[in-house]
């Protein structure tokens, strides 16, 4: 035993060496992704990685809870915890979010004090320390402005409701409506679509449907009614009996026709202009219906 | 046959225009609602503050009654909304408190210093409280943080504990009481 102090230390090291090994909490580390150019009120992470034999679990009560505060100037806000298994290793990943209250003068280096976690495997529980670690707190007030001298910011002003969404859904529905009566004016054949039918294709539909009804005076007068209207838009002006010969030299397509059309001029100023008519049997509604398609294929056909 | 066929197939037609119609009456009425909201709150002179009051014209009532120099009753209000289900109208209410609080801390501490200790510490404390809360519920608020930092920086320092220079002994206790004259019997 020349150097007993040597042989001591050899031990202590040899002991220290053989209690590490056998520590269930393999390492413990802390970090942040930013800890400088921190102002009042900002948030700031504190990540904590901690590598454990497998089968410990984090106590979650050993981690304070959201809202609670560190001391004076520091609160917890956030915390998320997650775990990855590695082969016999388990490594947790704590990220605690705080929030700095303190006002400074000046940059100041601040502490974020260490925070003890407990891990549990099969009713043992083992507790470790995550180091304390430091951050850079700058001032948002100049330094060289006296109190006196600085403007406090005012009030905020009531808030404006804009109501944009209720304005989207509207703008929806309305849209919806437009679609809609579009389709009904498609559908039935009401404008802008039924510019597109000819005169006398139009003319023959609604005879057609006029043809459905009782054989009166009235209907009859409705129905010449309606030719007379497809004949003056084909026109382009009223069509009176007498410019007929002119009408059909514009339009030599219908000249075919020419002869049921003097027959329903007559008859038209009989029911319109002769007192107690009766609708004259030789030139019926389904006549009048059986001309209008017959000016409108020769329309087509022109077209 | 034909006419009831006919009238089925546009059954979807109908529902979707009562549907269209429905909702583009609804939300024009809450349009106008929202109209009426905002008009009530541009005109805070005129509203009247009782129970069933909606927090919006309460909060407005409270800067117009702040403006109009009755502050004490603008932070009654104020303090009302703390509890009020709207985030963004709860985080104003605060950062409001707080302005009102400081303003009249900062011009004591200004003016008069560490004569009005107390008064300066109770309303920088109370202005310090509500902008934390106004912070905690919208860290964004940078107007919140200028005001909380310089709130600290008036802060009054601690008022030191004043020395005691009594330092009494066994046989000097008679000369401190009176009308017992010393070495008494």
């Amino acid at each position: 035993m020349k150097n007993p102090f040597g042989i001591a230390l050899g031990f202590a090291l040899f002991f220290h060496s053989l209690a590490e090994a056998s520590s269930p909490i393999h390492s413990i580390e802390i970090s942040s992704p930013r800890d400088y150019g921190i102002v009042m009120g900002d948030t700031l992470a504190g990540v904590i990685r901690v590598e454990t034999e497998t089968g410990y679990h984090l106590e979650t009560a050993s981690i304070p809870q959201p809202g609670s505060a560190v001391n004076d100037f520091l609160e917890i806000r956030e915390i998320h915890s997650d775990k990855q298994e590695l082969g016999n290793e388990t490594l947790y990943r704590i990220i605690l979010i705080y929030q700095v209250f303190k006002g400074v003068r000046e940059a100041e280096t601040l502490t974020v004090p260490a925070l003890p976690l407990r891990f549990e495997r099969n009713g043992q529980s083992v507790e470790t320390i995550a180091p304390a670690w430091n951050f850079t707190l700058t001032p948002i007030i100049p330094t060289n402005v006296p109190d006196e001298a600085v403007v406090l910011r005012g009030e905020l002003p009531p808030p404006y409701y804009s109501g944009i969404n209720h304005w989207r859904w509207l703008a929806a529905c309305l849209s919806g409506l437009c679609g809609l009566g579009a389709y009904a004016a498609w559908r039935f054949g009401l404008p802008p679509f039924r510019r597109n039918v000819p005169p006398f294709a139009r003319a023959a539909s609604d005879l057609k449907k006029l043809g459905k009804k009782p054989a009166t005076q009235e209907n009859y007068r409705q129905g010449a009614k309606l030719l007379h209207d497809a004949l003056n838009e084909a026109a382009g002006h009223t069509l009176l009996p007498g410019q007929l010969w002119r009408f059909l030299e514009a339009h030599p397509e219908y000249q075919g026709s020419t002869a049921d059309l003097e027959r329903f001029f007559m008859d038209s100023e009989r029911v319109f202009y002769a007192i107690g008519t009766v609708p004259p049997v030789d030139f019926s509604l389904s006549k009048l219906e059986g001309l209008c398609r017959k000016l409108a294929s020769a329309w087509g056909e022109k077209r | 046959m034909e006419h009831l066929k006919r009238r089925i197939s546009m059954g979807w037609f109908y529902f979707l225009a009562v549907l269209a119609l429905g909702g583009a009456t609804y939300q024009g009425y809450l349009l106008y609602r929202l109209a009426a909201l905002n008009q009530a709150i541009a005109n805070p002179d005129l509203v009247e503050v009782d129970e069933n009051t909606l927090d919006a014209l309460v909060f407005s009532k409270a800067m117009h009654l702040d403006h109009t120099g009755n502050s004490i009753e603008a932070s009654r209000l104020y303090a009302r909304l703390r509890n009020s289900q709207d985030r963004d109208l709860r985080t104003r209410a605060f950062h409001n408190l707080g302005a009102i609080y400081l303003r009249d801390g900062a011009k004591h501490w200004n003016e008069r210093g560490v004569l009005d200790y107390a008064y300066v510490s109770s309303q920088v404390e109370l202005a310090k409280e509500n902008f934390r809360e106004a912070l905690r519920l919208d860290p964004g608020d940078w107007d919140a943080r200028f005001n909380l930092e310089y709130a600290w920086r008036i802060t009054p320092p601690p008022k030191e504990r004043p020395k005691s220079d009594f330092k009494a002994t066994k046989p000097s206790v008679y000369s401190t009481l009176p009308g017992l004259p010393g070495g008494g019997p």
